[in-house]
């Protein structure tokens, strides 16, 4: 899952780069494309162009030598020759320079003609020259030859005007044909723009539609859940983490949700326990309300048993009685109450005294406390319990020669007291022992029997960590009840 | 990373391939080494612009380059001139339409051809002249199949009239030959009468009018020319005389139409673009020791059911 997690770390970043470095790129590369294709075609396209003055320069000034020519045949000038064949060789470079710009092989085969044709045009001016010069040093017979090797020249010049018109069409054509070429590609150059854009447009729409389901599919998810726990149902609004190309923002936010759907449900468990507790709470309220009915009506018939009495004049069973409804006040007066361990043990006496009358020589009761008592709060009622248990449980079928030692014993160094209620009854195996304190430590307050886990249970809960109680038992020999409690000086006085 | 990395390049891929396709010159330049040919020939009509479209082929085909120079039809001194003015070219061999009873054409020619450059002549034929090459239609053929084709639709037995340009050029003259050769073969096919046109529109028409009125009976007529051909259906149109069995000479637009419209019988085509070729052909062979040839390109019948094989292909010419 980490592993996961880790690798959609700034998915929806990436994406969105990876999506307009395409728009960008693909917009750069076709600018630089156009930008080049149309500089190429335009170069191609002017250079062509460029093409047509040189070659009209050529014709005229081809048209200049021949007048040059014929002023020098009529005038008899060397001058006009000198300036014709310096024209010519004006008008060879005119065509060499248009021989070197030109690509198209019939252009090209159309100049070699001409330049061909130049060459002998040039030759045939030396010819009329030599027969010029013949004609001055013979006369006049040498004019005829001048006229014959004159009319070859304009023979050839006839010849080179005659490819004025195809040569300037040519050029025309070739211009021409350049421009169509663009204009035929440029549609061609649009077509794989458009291509070029719906290819890069399929791409740029699958980058947004990763970008949309990314954010967009943890969303529905999101609010699907949020829809569940509406319902009350939190087993399905929990969601899953299927999907490996989500957002790490959006999985941060399913995280927290997840956790906020789990608390929200441990609270709502919380709540529904804590009424069910207060209910349960209420009903034992009710009981106890209910249960303290009864303690009025007896101790309303112990008084006017012990009003009998006194008429009667049988002054023991008054004792007995004041007695009895003395311990039946306390246990009512300080049922879940804390007293002094002096009350506590005032009262253990009246107890003591009480069931001795029961058992007489029978159980030998002992109560030994050490001077300078530290007079400690204790829950209400500890002792007695312990000591109903030694009678019922140990001493109890003893018919003779029983004991029951509660011995109080103080360590004033180590601010502890420690109480030990021992009988001489017939003890526990040890199996049995280990049943009893089993149950004790694991005593509730469900649990409907009250005796040592009531005990352990309320001295753990006053004394938290600061309490000791063990159950010590031989079988044939009695069982030891040893209870080690340490205490806060300050808080206490002494017992007088 | 990897995805943007590889979409751009395969972008970056497919524009530098478009843009090198685009601007790739397919032109090939000028070799020096390649034969240089001239073509002096006539200008217009498609049989003349097929011939230059077969010089093209050929051209391209066996590298030579062909120079194509026109001169307007029967001005027998320009192509004279234009003729002589190659001797101020470097040539490697010249084309062009010969004419046996000009003499000075003749002249030149030889003149030509002893200056060492071999000249090929295409559409007419002149011995006198001393060409390396004849390239043309075989003529004589030509006539003898145009015969052939009216005595099919005539039943064999009709009267029959010609029209030529003047039976005295000679291709005029063997298409003329070739013609009662093949109307010779079947005894009720006779041949009532030959209209020299002279390539003008009024004299066909005058003659042609004559010719009716002396010779009632005549059901076909083979027009032996391209021109009287065009100019002779609409005058028949006005003269309300559309049921003649009519076979004209090559394959002009409106020449085609009228086969379609089944007022022609059908027209006799010359295999023009394969003269041009088969003369460039030939001056190359030239250079390969072959001195002297004639060559003779076939001719075929367009009726009404080839007729549409050949439309399509006057399209794509154009």
């Amino acid at each position: 899952m980490e592993q996961a997690i880790q690798t959609k770390k700034n998915f929806t970043q990436k994406r969105l780069t990876y999506f307009f470095i395409l728009v960008v790129g693909t917009a750069v590369l076709m600018n630089i494309y156009t930008a080049l294709y149309s500089g190429i075609y335009y170069f191609r396209y002017q250079s062509a162009n460029r093409q047509i003055p040189v070659f009209r320069q050529y014709y005229s000034e081809i048209d200049q030598v021949i007048s040059s020519m014929d002023d020098y045949v009529v005038n008899e000038t060397d001058s006009d020759y000198e300036l014709a064949v310096a024209t010519l060789e004006t008008a060879q470079e005119s065509l060499n320079s248009l021989k070197d710009s030109v690509e198209d092989a019939l252009i090209t085969r159309e100049l070699l003609d001409l330049t061909d044709m130049t060459v002998i045009l040039k030759k045939q001016m030396e010819v009329v020259n030599d027969a010029m010069n013949l004609y001055h040093t013979t006369g006049k017979e040498a004019f005829e030859g001048v006229t014959d090797s004159y009319e070859k020249v304009t023979s050839v010049y006839t010849a080179i005007q005659d490819e004025y018109d195809p040569f300037s069409e040519m050029l025309l054509d070739d211009t021409e044909e350049i421009y169509q070429t663009m204009q035929k590609n440029s549609i061609l150059g649009i077509g794989v723009f458009i291509v070029v854009f719906l290819i890069s447009g399929v791409l740029m729409f699958s980058q947004i539609k990763y970008i949309h389901h990314s954010i967009s599919g943890p969303i529905n998810e999101l609010i699907h859940s949020a829809e569940e726990i509406q319902q009350g149902n939190f087993e399905g609004a929990v969601i899953s983490l299927k999907e490996n190309t989500i957002d790490e923002g959006m999985l941060l936010l399913i995280q927290v949700f997840n956790k906020m759907t789990e608390q929200l449900k441990l609270q709502i468990e919380t709540l529904k326990e804590n009424v069910r507790v207060q209910r349960q709470l209420q009903e034992s309220r009710f009981k106890e309300l209910q249960m303290q009915i009864n303690p009025h009506f007896m101790f309303n018939t112990l008084n006017m048993i012990a009003d009998f009495a006194y008429l009667e004049n049988a002054r023991q069973t008054i004792v007995l009685l004041n007695k009895t409804a003395k311990i039946f006040r306390f246990s009512l007066d300080f049922s879940g109450k804390t007293v002094n361990l002096s009350r506590e043990i005032e009262e253990l006496n009246n107890y003591i005294y009480i069931q001795q009358q029961r058992f007489g020589k029978r159980i030998r009761f002992l109560v030994k406390m050490e001077e300078d008592f530290p007079d400690i709060k204790i829950p209400a009622l500890i002792l007695q319990p312990l000591v109903e248990n030694s009678i019922t449980h140990g001493v109890g079928m003893l018919t003779s020669n029983a004991e029951i030692a509660i011995e109080l014993t103080h360590n004033q160094k180590e601010k502890k007291i420690s109480i030990l209620i021992q009988d001489n009854g017939e003890g526990m195996s040890q199996s049995k022992l280990e049943q009893v304190v089993k149950d004790m430590r694991s005593y509730t307050t469900q649990s409907a029997k009250i005796g040592l886990g009531n005990v352990y249970l309320r001295l753990k809960m006053f004394f938290e960590d600061h309490v000791l109680m063990e159950v010590k038992s031989k079988e044939g020999w009695g069982t030891t009840v040893m209870i080690e409690i340490g205490y806060d000086k300050e808080e206490v006085s002494c017992i007088d | 990373m990897k995805h943007i990395m590889i979409s751009m390049g395969i972008l970056s891929f497919a524009f530098t391939v478009t843009f090198l396709y685009l601007i790739y010159e397919k032109e090939e330049p000028f070799r020096e080494d390649a034969k240089k040919y001239i073509c002096i020939a006539t200008e217009g009509m498609y049989y003349w612009n097929a011939i230059h479209e077969g010089i093209q082929a050929a051209d391209e085909e066996m590298g030579s380059y062909t120079k194509w120079v026109e001169f307007e039809r029967f001005d027998i001194d320009e192509q004279i001139r234009k003729l002589k003015q190659t001797q101020y070219l470097d040539l490697d061999g010249v084309i062009t339409v010969g004419e046996p009873y000009s003499d000075e054409l003749n002249q030149t020619i030889q003149d030509i051809v002893e200056r060492g450059i071999p000249v090929a002549l295409i559409d007419t034929d002149s011995k006198e002249s001393n060409r390396n090459y004849y390239i043309g239609t075989d003529n004589h053929q030509a006539g003898y199949l145009a015969a052939q084709e009216i005595a099919k639709a005539t039943d064999y037995d009709a009267d029959v009239m010609m029209i030529v340009s003047k039976l005295t050029h000679a291709n005029q003259n063997e298409r003329y030959e070739g013609f009662v050769d093949g109307l010779a073969e079947y005894e009720e096919m006779n041949l009532v009468s030959v209209i020299e046109a002279e390539g003008d529109k009024l004299t066909m028409q005058e003659q042609l009018m004559e010719a009716f009125l002396e010779f009632p009976s005549v059901e076909a007529i083979f027009c032996a020319e391209s021109s009287s051909t065009r100019r002779l259906g609409p005058f028949l149109q006005q003269l309300k005389k559309e049921d003649l069995t009519i076979i004209g000479f090559d394959n002009a637009d409106t020449t085609l139409e009228f086969i379609k419209d089944d007022f022609y019988l059908g027209t006799i085509a010359q295999s023009s673009y394969d003269i041009g070729y088969e003369a460039v052909a030939c001056l190359n062979r030239y250079q390969e020791g072959s001195k002297s040839q004639e060559v003779y390109t076939d001719v075929t019948c367009i009726t009404k059911e080839n007729v549409d094989n050949f439309l399509p292909l006057r399209k794509q010419s154009k």
